[in-house]
Parts: structure tokens; C-alpha cells; sequence
């Protein structure tokens, strides 16, 4: 009985962030599974590219890391320019990405922790199995009640971070054009 | 004495071909009222850029020609326990610099597991061909002078892509001339006329480095649309994340915030909350763009 009403008062008395959390967890976990059973199917790099791209769509804010990605450019492009680039850049993410899963065999995510801070959490993985099991940390935003990954870092190495520096390279050894980044990565995506 | 000549040669032609390559490798800053041009260039923080490019292509044709090749026939030729040993025998090797490392950062638990590791592995692991050490607990970690000066306070200075080396700064580089100093096999070398265990040292760290990236660095430089960039990144994020040893980039960031971000009633703090969950665990693929095994 008295068991009863404890367990009822920690019930109740139990904080919002952990639903939070267990929502944060639930999400990558679906993610990974979600990413693993579509495309280790996949036998082509074309054919995971095709199957990453609405998985990215789905669990990844590709506006806003492509926007990220432009850093400062992002303002000088046109709106067309702009559309056309978070376009080829989520083809581009999707062919690079997908490839990977070529040598997938059967290494696992751990979740270690969640951290919350607002509209931003991070969610604290390793990955078991793979040599070394290094850490990825996924940087998630809750804002508006949606779950949307913002970056991805393995080994303490941003995914935003590493294309953003790459990119603006790019354009500043291009005559600070956008547009040549676009066709540049167009070029890419139809050779990989 | 001719080993001497021999040296301030080298030494001398190396020099008058880096100051050549210094004045025509020059990166020109660009035009002050282009505002995310000059963000890009300061960030980069590569005044010396052509010249470095230029090392990279150099280093990349060497890579290419010789480290390569080696790497791949390093992998088929030897079964994955062999590679290990001889990656334990390298670590072990290095203990004394990494202990050193550990104590001068103030690090003395990590000094302890260094000190222990080298006792465990040099006894028990058999000369340090097994990793003995780990099956306690005790795991490996890397540390380096570069990264000591790091925590003492020094800023890392320009980029600068190294014959040979590969991505550095003036810290990295000077840090790696100290740990040289600071290595007694160093010593065993000059003393007993062996230099050679510490070029063959060298030369075998660097072919099973790379043979246990070659994958990782293919896909990567297939994917990249400027590999120079790719590789001043991720080198930068690298040491950032080793000098850290590992931990939470954002963690000492948000603490800061969060003590400012605390609302006036005090009714939401934003939490860091702890929940290993072994048994969490989805399946995912292997991060293949993965750089390093530890810190």
C-alpha cells in the first residue's frame, strides 16, 4: 500500500524532462533502425542515396544545416540560389552518406546520455562494434515540438562544422560565388 | 663530422626552398569591405595557404606512391592480431612522452592509468605486444606536448601543412620537437648510434595509421569538394577535441550559459543529466569518417 502511493507520488511528482529524454532517445534509436533496415537492402550507391535522401528529410533540418553550411554566403545568394542550393546540398549529404553504409556490418549505437538545454539537446551515443567505438553526439532541436538533428559529431568532428569550412573554400577561391558551389557540388553528386 | 656537413645541408637547401616557398606562398587577404570574404579568410587562419597546398599535393604524390601502397599490402599481408601488437608495441613505446604529457598538464589520474598501462603491458603483455592494461580498465589514451602548451594556455598560431607531417601549427609542430626531446628511445638512438629504431618507428606508425584509415580517408576525399579544406578542418577539430581529451565540447560552455540563463523564479534549469543505458542500443553503421581511435 504504502509502496503504492510512493510509486503514484513519483509518478506524478516526476519531472516533464524525463518524457523528454526517453522521447529524445526514441528518436535517434528510430533514426538508426530506420536507416539500417532501408538501406543495407540497398545494393547500389545510387540506390542508398535514394533511400537516404527522405530519411535526412524526415530526421535531419537539411534548411537549416544547409544554411549553416553557407555561413555569411547564405545572405549573398538569391532566394533562387538558395532553394536550388539546400536542394543539392540534401542530394549531395545523401550520396556521401549513403555510401557508408556500404561497409555496414551490424555495429550498434549506445545511447550514454541526454543533455537538454532548451530547444537544443544533445543526444550522447557510441557506436559498439566499430573499432575504437567512437563517440557520435547528435545535436537535436525541439523547437515548435518538432524533433529536427542540427549536426552530427563524431569524435568531437561537426558534420556542419567540416562542410561549412570546406564550402567556404570553395566559394572564396571561386570569386565568392554561390553558384559555382552549386554546380561544383551537382558535379560531385553525379560522380559519386 | 660528416654526418654534421651532411645535416647542415639538408638543412640549408630545406631552408632556402621553405623561404622560396614562403615568398611566392603567401595567401592575398581579400578585399576588406567583402564581409563574408574576410570572415572566411581569418577563420581559415592560412596565410601561408598556397604554400601549404603545395606540401599537400607533395605529401599526397608521396602518400599516392609510397605510404599507400605499403598500407595496403601492410593490411593483406597481416592478419588483424598482428596489427595490433604492433600497434600495442608502438603505444607502449610511447608511455614515457604521454606520462610526461599527463603530468605536466596536471592530469594525475590519467598520469596513473599512463604509468600503470606501461607497468601492465611491458610485464604481463609481453614487451607491450598485448594490450594487458585495457583488460583492467585501464585504456589508452594519447597525449602530446602540442597539447600540453594548449592547455598551458597557448593559442595554436597558422595553419601549416608540413612535408612529411602533414596538418600542424607553430604549437603542434614545436610540440612534437619536445615530445622528440623528451622520448629516452630518442636518447637510446643517439647514444648507442641505433637511430635507425626511431626511423623505422616512424616509418611503421605511419603505414599502420594509415592502413587502418585507408577506407575512411578514401570515401572522405571522394566526397570532398576541396580535400585541402576538408583535412585543415577536421585537423583542427581533431587536436581541439584531443585537447579536451575528449570531453563534452559544449559541456564547459553551457555551464557558463546556463548559470546566466537561470530565469529570475528560478523555475526551469536547463539539465545535464547522466543515464548510461547499456541497453539502449539500436543498430546504426560504423562512423566511417572517423579520424582517430583515442585521445
Amino acid at each position: 500500500m504504502a509502496a503504492a502511493a510512493f510509486a503514484a507520488a513519483v509518478s506524478v511528482s516526476a519531472p516533464v524532462a524525463f518524457a523528454d529524454q526517453a522521447e529524445l532517445q526514441s528518436f535517434i534509436q528510430s533514426l538508426s533502425q530506420k536507416a539500417i533496415t532501408e538501406l543495407s537492402s540497398a545494393s547500389t550507391d545510387k540506390e542508398r542515396a535514394a533511400k537516404l535522401l527522405p530519411i535526412l528529410q524526415q530526421y535531419f533540418d537539411m534548411p537549416k544545416l544547409a544554411k549553416h553550411t553557407l555561413g555569411l554566403y547564405w545572405k549573398r545568394a538569391t532566394p533562387e540560389e538558395q532553394t536550388a542550393y539546400v536542394d543539392i546540398f540534401t542530394q549531395y549529404m545523401s550520396a556521401v552518406y549513403g555510401k557508408r553504409f556500404a561497409e555496414y556490418s551490424g555495429q550498434s549505437l549506445a545511447i550514454q546520455k541526454v543533455r537538454e538545454n532548451g530547444d537544443a539537446s544533445t543526444v550522447f551515443t557510441i557506436v559498439k562494434g566499430a573499432e575504437g567505438e567512437p563517440r557520435v553526439d547528435w545535436d537535436v532541436s525541439t523547437e515548435g515540438g518538432n524533433k529536427m538533428i542540427t549536426d552530427v559529431r563524431v569524435e568531437g568532428l561537426s558534420l556542419a562544422e567540416t562542410h561549412r569550412q570546406e564550402f567556404s573554400s570553395v566559394i572564396s577561391s571561386n570569386g565568392g560565388k554561390v553558384s559555382a558551389l552549386i554546380d561544383i557540388l551537382k558535379k560531385k553528386v553525379s560522380s559519386l | 663530422m660528416f654526418k654534421v656537413m651532411n645535416f647542415t645541408k639538408t638543412t640549408l637547401a630545406v631552408t632556402s626552398v621553405t623561404l622560396g616557398l614562403l615568398a611566392s606562398g603567401c595567401a592575398t587577404p581579400p578585399d576588406p569591405s567583402d564581409e563574408a570574404a574576410v570572415q572566411a579568410f581569418n577563420e581559415a587562419n592560412d596565410p601561408l595557404e598556397p604554400m601549404n597546398r603545395y606540401f599537400f599535393e607533395v605529401n599526397h604524390g608521396l602518400d599516392e606512391l609510397l605510404v599507400k601502397p605499403f598500407a595496403g599490402y601492410y593490411n593483406i599481408a597481416l592478419p588483424d592480431p598482428a596489427k595490433d601488437g604492433i600497434r600495442n608495441f608502438l603505444r607502449n613505446l610511447h608511455a614515457p612522452v604521454i606520462l610526461a604529457n599527463d603530468l605536466f598538464q596536471g592530469e594525475g589520474s590519467r598520469a596513473g592509468t599512463t604509468a600503470s598501462r606501461f607497468l601492465i603491458n611491458s610485464t604481463l603483455g609481453i614487451g607491450g605486444i598485448l594490450d594487458a592494461a585495457s583488460w583492467f580498465g585501464l585504456n589508452y589514451h594519447d597525449e602530446d606536448f602540442g597539447q600540453t602548451l594548449a592547455v598551458w594556455g597557448s593559442g595554436e598560431g597558422i595553419y601549416l601543412h608540413l612535408p612529411l607531417v602533414g596538418p600542424s601549427n607553430p604549437r603542434d609542430a614545436g610540440g612534437k620537437l619536445v615530445d622528440y626531446v623528451l622520448d629516452p628511445l630518442t636518447w637510446v638512438g643517439y647514444v648507442y648510434n641505433v637511430s635507425w629504431i626511431n626511423t623505422t618507428r616512424f616509418a611503421v606508425e605511419g603505414i599502420d595509421t594509415r592502413a587502418r584509415n585507408l577506407e575512411t580517408i578514401a570515401e572522405l576525399q571522394k566526397g570532398s569538394v576541396d580535400f585541402y579544406a576538408t583535412i585543415r578542418s577536421l585537423y583542427r577539430q581533431h587536436r581541439n577535441d584531443a585537447i579536451k581529451n575528449g570531453e563534452d565540447p559544449e559541456a564547459a560552455v553551457s555551464k557558463v550559459t546556463s548559470e546566466e540563463m537561470i530565469p529570475e523564479d528560478g523555475a526551469e534549469l536547463p539539465s545535464v543529466l547522466l543515464q548510461p543505458q547499456p541497453s539502449a542500443s539500436t543498430q546504426v553503421p560504423t562512423g566511417g569518417d572517423q579520424l582517430s581511435e583515442a585521445n
